[in-house]
């Protein structure tokens, strides 16, 4: 299958802002991520929270551009855009945030929120209209609430109403940045499938982050897991639902929530079987980066015990 | 250890609360009755804005009155009703004989005060303790929440804490006075899994060793499953359905319920359209008439919009368990 995006070696480090700083305390977000996401699929990125998961969609969107490595989006590496050519990409990849409540302008109308959008991008003055009631449409929202402001509408129509506002720029790649993680389970399953459907409809790709393992597991087509900063397993959904190899990958599939209470007192320490005493995941000096390794079918993993 | 006292039973029945703001009321809370028992976790599970926490902070005595208004409902600890308590005698039992948990450690926690001072405070306060043995009392509790560290940990002040450590440190509070009945509202929702097990571990093996009851709030029913003996779903401030844990996820009967537990995604479901629940929540102030669930209901008829379902009790005689539900067409299937 094509590939949409391809992150090579991508790097982030948040540099120390003092003055006169005693020892170098740069703070390496995200380290040496390469990963491809191919055309039409659902990639889910799951990590714990810190572990640099929305510093990465962050990069890839080039909202905060990485400190080093390449961004290929559909072939092309968009850090040598220049302005005008990166507005240009910058509509064809779109971005939903986990809460509505700080994405959407409290004192902008719907109808002024959705309208921002497709003037600056030129789109004819007088198919604005009946452009942004087809796109509240597609999202399940009356068009005759455009006149409304955020603060009259639940978490989960704002949320719809901020997929909107993404799908108004007729985007090919959404990162979606846990967007269902501040709803109700009820609302959840509303939101999850409009995304799917959307998928579907617009031929759409999907960076999705999460921690939520289960809700990964049904969705996502291939999964990365995240540790402090580092991507220490890739595979398809169903190899590393069946077969997850690093010890990282094990913990956090273990700590999962919907087992049952007897095999919870043994869950929680389980995935440290096998291991050396006061494994870290990583070896103390841990700025040795580890090369993710193939074990078959594209399955990878960098893992210190496994590896060395 | 304190001796134990003999209240074995919280109960709550029929407990109806309002909030007043100049014209309007909202009816929080419609009539809600559950039953906990000691060394036993019984889970209220509901979305948000379906009175879980109105329900804990009545019990815990902590509801500003006004705008709140108990109308009706009576909260029985042991044999006396804690509703018709004084201000005096409730704080004698609030944290002593109840105590509670809350979602955000960070907020609770005085983040002027060294962490050992907040756990001492109880133990001054409450069971009359010098502060010398108090402070060892304290550090004691440190090892029984699996915080190591003791005198460092309680000379530290909450923000020098993880969000881990501090939930630690809520749950060594609360159990500080060996107390009856646990509250914990939502107290894993804010952390990661991994933490999240260690903590539900922690409530488990302290249930046990302290002989607890546990009320657990949640939205989570992927965690209600893995800690509770009991669990009673919550809905537009009625319990619609409460089971034991066994028997709710093997027999759901209430559409609710049912409908509830098909839309959580899992790997099994993959490829396949969740099950969704149309519409959300009513709020408090305009809760349908008859059912509250009726306009979101897949087999809804006439009389579920006129008049309210009673709780029925299912069980057959020869099972001791009850399995309550309040539905007209109980058990009554549908197509999606």
């Amino acid at each position: 299958m094509e590939k949409l995006i391809e992150l090579k070696n991508i790097n982030k480090v948040f540099k120390s802002h003092k003055l006169i700083s005693v020892k170098k305390d740069d703070y390496v977000a995200v380290d040496n991520v390469s990963l491809d996401i191919k055309k039409n699929t659902v990639f889910g990125l799951v990590g714990e929270s810190g572990c640099g998961k929305t510093t990465l969609a962050r990069s890839v969107m080039f909202l905060d551009p990485p400190t080093s490595g390449e961004i290929l989006f559909d072939g092309k590496d968009i850090a040598y855009l220049s302005g005008k050519e990166l507005k240009l990409y910058r509509s064809r990849m779109q971005i939903v945030f986990q809460d509505p409540n700080s994405a959407l302008n409290p004192k902008m109308s719907i109808y002024r929120c959705m309208k921002e959008g497709l003037v600056n991008r030129r789109y004819p003055k007088d198919k604005i209209d009946t452009r942004i009631e087809e796109l509240l449409d597609l999202v399940g929202i009356s068009s005759s609430y455009v006149n409304r402001y955020p603060h009259e509408f639940s978490g989960g129509q704002k949320q719809r109403i901020v997929i909107a506002r993404a799908l108004s720029m007729e985007p090919e790649f959404l990162v979606l940045d846990e967007p269902v993680s501040n709803l109700d389970v009820s609302i959840q399953a509303q939101i999850i499938n409009l995304l799917l459907d959307l998928k579907d409809k617009f031929s759409l790709t999907y960076l999705f982050i999460s921690h939520d393992l289960n809700l990964v597991s049904y969705l996502s087509d291939e999964v990365a897991v995240m540790y402090k900063g580092q991507v220490v397993e890739i595979a398809e959904t169903e190899e590393i639902m069946k077969d997850p190899l690093h010890p990282y990958t094990l913990k956090l599939f273990s700590s999962a929530p919907g087992k049952n209470s007897v095999e919870l007192f043994e869950a929680d320490e389980s995935y440290r079987e096998g291991l050396p005493d006061g494994y870290t995941y990583f070896p103390p000096e841990s700025d040795s980066f580890l090369e993710l390794i193939d074990t078959g079918e594209g399955h990878r993993i960098g893992c210190y015990a496994l590896n060395g | 250890m304190p001796e134990k006292r003999a209240d074995s039973t919280l109960e709550i029945r029929d407990l109806n609360v309002s909030f007043i703001q100049g014209e309007k009321e909202a009816n929080a809370l419609r009539g809600i009755s559950l039953s906990l028992k000691r060394s036993e976790v019984h889970s209220l599970v509901g979305e948000s804005g379906s009175g879980k926490t109105v329900t804990s902070t009545c019990v815990m005595g902590l509801l500003p009155t006004p705008p709140a208004r108990i109308n009706t409902g009576e909260i029985i600890l042991g044999d006396q009703d804690l509703l018709l308590l004084g201000e005096k005698d409730r704080r004698e039992i609030r944290g002593k004989d109840i105590a509670m948990v809350f979602q955000e450690p960070a907020r609770y926690l005085n983040p002027t005060l060294k962490v050992g001072d907040q756990i001492t405070e109880m133990l001054i306060l409450h069971l009359g303790m010098e502060k010398s043995k108090a402070v060892d009392r304290a550090l004691e509790i440190l090892e029984l929440v699996g915080l190591k560290g003791g005198k460092r940990v309680l000379d530290s002040y909450p923000h020098e804490l993880s969000g881990g450590m501090k939930q630690r440190i809520m749950i060594a509070i609360a159990i500080s006075c060996n107390p009856s009945f646990l509250i914990a509202d939502e107290p894993t929702t804010a952390l990661d899994v991994t933490l999240q097990l260690q903590i539900l571990n922690l409530m488990l093996s302290l249930k046990n060793t302290l002989d607890m009851g546990i009320l657990f709030i949640s939205h989570d029913l992927r965690v209600v499953h893995d800690i509770s003996d009991w669990i009673s779903v919550i809905y537009a401030g009625r319990i619609v359905e409460s089971a034991s844990r066994e028997t709710l996820f093997a027999d759901p009967k209430h559409p609710y319920t049912k409908l509830l537990f098909e839309s959580i995604p899992d790997a099994d479901k993959r490829g396949k359209r969740l099950q969704t629940i149309p519409g959300k929540v009513p709020d408090a102030e305009n809760i349908p008439g008859g059912c509250a669930f009726h306009p979101r209901c897949p087999i809804a008829e006439e009389i579920c919009r006129t008049s309210q379902p009673e709780t029925k009790d299912l069980a057959i005689n020869n099972r001791a368990e009850s399995h309550t539900a309040a539905c007209h067409f109980i058990g009554k299937q549908w197509k999606n």
